[in-house]
């Protein structure tokens, strides 16, 4: 009984929470899908926590494609990318302004290369939940209220139908070919 | 009985009567505050290392209770048990991070009604890619110390204000430099963790 109350103590002692604040630029939506390597719509599959080779804690986020809009994945394939925090070693990493993401979750994801590795553009800028409204028509969400933005030159889009994206990343691709 | 639900309804209220908010957590000590600096991978446009580091400088001092110690070259992306400030690869858009990399939830105090746990290790890293500018002569460029400062508030415990003009509010300009002063909402704020120590 005794040694089980040390532990529990020492676990709370020793548990290491670790979140951040971030800033990001803001970029108007045909940028951000300019700037995006890669768009693609898919299922969240599989997160698995680990480090970068900086040695900072990240999850490994599995996506099972469902649409790529933009870039080199392909419809069936798992695509993963990494998201910053996880719980890992003793330490509970939690990115205030980074995504959050569910298992089974279907979303939207804007990805940049940052030194071989893949991230959401802007961490939770670039990542939209795919969800329906009420004639089920399908829209897309994201939550930014972490995120701090500078060069802001309009009101930041937090939700607009999927369509309306689809029309963008065709335009950014026409305006890049 | 009434009293105290007048108290909690104010206590409720309090976070929309101020503009700041406060995210739990607190220095101990000022000692415990003290950031070291990794100049290395700095970024290339537009000022110098010392420009840099002074700004930075700044934008810690801000906040009465960090200071900016000697330099280092740990890197600000790990749990070592140092406050490091340091440059690195963020992607296209993500200018700077504040990691709260170790806080001890077996501390805690409670200031104004308010509970705070103890930090033991943040974080600061910018983003070398971005161009970072002066005031003067400043084209689509971003503020450091600005910047600096607002990453900062985070690093001492407060989480973003609604006050639109406030350092922590989490929205400016490009090329606005107005976000290096502290509000009345900021000092408010920082008040509200740090008037009891």
């Amino acid at each position: 009984m005794r040694k089980s109350f040390v532990l529990a103590l020492l676990g709370v002692v020793l548990a290491a929470s670790v979140a951040s604040a971030t800033t990001v630029a803001y970029v108007p939506m045909k940028k951000a899908v300019q700037m995006s390597e890669l768009v693609l719509i898919g299922y969240v599959v599989g997160m698995e926590p680990g480090y970068d080779r900086e040695g900072q804690i990240v999850t490994r986020i599995d996506l099972l494609v469902e649409s790529p809009l933009k870039g080199g994945a392909e419809r069936g394939q798992v695509f993963s990318f990494h998201a910053w925090g996880g719980h890992l070693d003793g330490f509970n990493v939690e990115t205030v302004g980074e995504a959050h993401y569910k298992l089974g979750q279907k979303v939207l994801v804007q990805l940049e290369n940052i030194d071989g590795e893949y991230h959401t553009l802007g961490l939770a800028f670039g990542k939209w939940d795919v969800v329906r409204d009420s004639a089920g028509a399908p829209w897309i969400t994201r939550d930014l209220e972490d995120l701090n933005m500078v060069g802001v030159t309009e009101a930041p889009v937090e939700q607009l139908p999927l369509n309306q994206m689809l029309r963008t990343v065709r335009e950014a691709a026409r305006l890049a070919n | 009985m009434k009293k105290i639900a007048l108290y909690a309804a104010l206590l409720c209220l309090s976070s929309s009567l101020f503009g700041y908010t406060l995210n739990g957590r607190k220095w101990f000590s000022s000692g415990d505050a003290t950031f070291h600096l990794n100049n290395s991978n700095g970024p290339t446009c537009c000022l110098s290392a010392s420009e840099q580091q002074s700004q930075i400088s700044a934008g810690v001092r801000a906040w009465g209770i960090a200071s900016l110690g000697s330099a280092t070259t740990l890197s600000g992306a790990r749990a070592d048990g140092t406050n490091v400030v340091s440059w690195s690869k963020l992607g296209g858009t993500t200018l700077g991070v504040t990691n709260y990399t170790t806080t001890d939830t077996s501390q805690s105090v409670t200031c104004g009604g308010n509970l705070f746990y103890r930090f033991v290790e943040v974080d600061v890293r910018f983003n070398n890619a971005f161009k970072w500018q002066t005031s003067s002569g400043c084209s689509g460029g971003y503020d450091l110390q600005g910047v600096a400062t607002h990453e900062f508030g985070h690093a001492v415990g407060l989480g973003h204000s609604s006050v639109s003009g406030a350092t922590m509010y989490p929205s400016v300009a490009a090329c606005d430099f107005g976000t290096s002063s502290l509000s009345t909402d900021d000092k408010n704020g920082y008040n509200a963790i740090y008037s009891c120590r």
